[in-house]
Formats: structure tokens, sequence, C-alpha cells
């Protein structure tokens, strides 16, 4: 599971609030890339893990 | 020996105007943010009532105590519930001492009937022990309990509910789906998650 730090601000559309310097906890790998995909600015990975992670979504995308 | 006496004083009374719940009743009222609160709460009940999803419905009641006479003024206003509130909400189910904070045990079975607000336990019990889950948030307003229930024997997982107790206890949501097929061995991850939507 994936832990992202919030960066700024957000409302999701699903009712989700991510609060700056919160951590979004057990995060799910289809959380993630939805996040991040969408919300580019918003998030970075806390964790080892999580940043390989995003890595990888982001080579994926290319 | 005798004697007259006379008492001397004066004696006034002064109106206490009392509050005049008519007047104000009718100011507030046509306020736009009045109806506009009144008119989202509807339509939070309605959304309730067509798709079966549960809402955050607020509304503010004020009664003016005057003299120790209580004069009613009716609702207020409508809404609106705080970001502060939702997150703190998730923040103490994970960690109040009492038993809101313990909503994390996680049950499985085999029951097939569809989920109602009025269910208070698992339809069929699997056998299996309640899982005590981790609980965090995945965001501000999403509390979440992450429990893996270990199954000793073969049978297909059809539901699954979150308690606040390892037995008994009070049920948070429970949940049915297609069954899962395990076997001796096998384990499922159940990653429960609610949200508290501000606003309401």
């Amino acid at each position: 599971m994936y832990t992202l730090i919030v960066l700024k601000e957000l409302t999701h559309p699903d009712g989700r609030l991510f609060l700056p310097g919160h951590d979004c906890n057990a995060l799910s790998g289809s959380e993630v890339r939805e996040l991040i995909e969408n919300y580019p600015d918003y998030f970075e990975g806390k964790d080892d893990l999580t940043k390989e992670y995003i890595e990888q979504l982001k080579e994926g995308g290319k | 020996m005798n004697g007259v006496t006379t008492p001397a004083g004066s004696l006034s009374i002064v109106k206490i105007p009392r509050p005049d719940t008519r007047k104000y009743y009718i100011l507030n009222r046509i306020r736009l943010g009045f109806w506009a609160g009144w008119f989202q709460k509807q339509i939070a009940l309605a959304t309730n009532k067509l798709f079966g999803v549960g809402v955050f419905t607020s509304e503010l009641r004020g009664v003016q105590i005057r003299n120790g006479i209580e004069y009613d003024l009716g609702i207020l206003s409508y809404r609106v519930v705080t970001n502060a509130f939702v997150a703190f909400l998730v923040d103490n189910l994970q960690t109040d001492t009492t038993e809101l904070g313990d909503f994390k045990y996680h049950d499985s079975g085999v029951g097939t009937t569809a989920e109602n607000a009025a269910d208070t336990a698992i339809e069929t019990t699997d056998g299996e022990s309640r899982a005590t889950g981790t609980q965090t948030e995945s965001a501000a307003n999403a509390y979440r309990s992450v429990g893996t229930i270990s199954y000793t024997t073969t049978k297909a997982i059809t539901e699954h509910g979150v308690f606040s107790q390892a037995t008994g206890a009070t049920l948070v949501d429970r949940s049915v789906f297609t069954a899962i097929n395990v076997v001796s061995g096998d384990s499922i991850q159940f990653t429960y998650t609610i949200t508290f939507t501000a606003g309401g």
C-alpha cells in the first residue's frame, strides 16, 4: 500500500478532502494513479515505495 | 397607647417587551441563505431515499430566553458542517480511547441477502475470527481500516462487516459482493473506507 503527502488543498469531486501536510495512507495503486495523473501538482510520494511507483507511472505515461 | 402607621412608598411597573418571534420568523425566512440551505437538505434527503446512500444534514434551532420565559424561534439555519469537523471525526475514529475509536474489527461471511441500513451483524458468519484492522486515513475526511482475514477451510466469501469489538458490538457497514472463493491458507485483505463530506 502507498502513502502520499498532500502539497496543496484539494476537494476531490468525490467528496474527499485533502489538506496540505496530511498523509494519505494505505492507498491502492489505482488510487495513487488517479490522484497523480489528475492532480500531479497536489501530491508527492512519502516513502520510497510510493516514490518509485510514481516514477513508474510517469515513465509509463511517456 | 395607640398610634397610626401609614406605609409609604411608590410602585412602578416596567413593561419588558417580549421578543417579536413572529417578526423574527418572517425576517429569518426571507434570507436567500435560509432557503438555499433548506433546498440543499431536501436534495440530500431525496438522494438518500432514491439511492440509499448515507448523507449528512444539519440544522440549527433557537429559543430566546427572557426573564425565564422561553420564546421558540424555530429553525434558524441549515448547514454548514465544516471541513474541520469531518477531519476531526476521522481523526477520532482512529485515536479515541472509547469504543468510537475501535471500529476496526473486520468480519466476513457467506450470506447473500442484500445490505440494509437496519443490519446489525454478518448474516451468516464463516467461522473465522475477526481481523483487527490497521486504522488510518486516506484523506482528511476519509477513515480507513485495513484488515486481513485468514481462512482455514474452503468457502465462498460474500459479505463483510466492520465492528467495534472482536465479538458482537456495533456494525459500521455491511457489504455484500460476488463470491470470493477461498481455500485453507488463503486470506483476504479488506480495505474499508468511510468518507464524511463536509457541507451538510
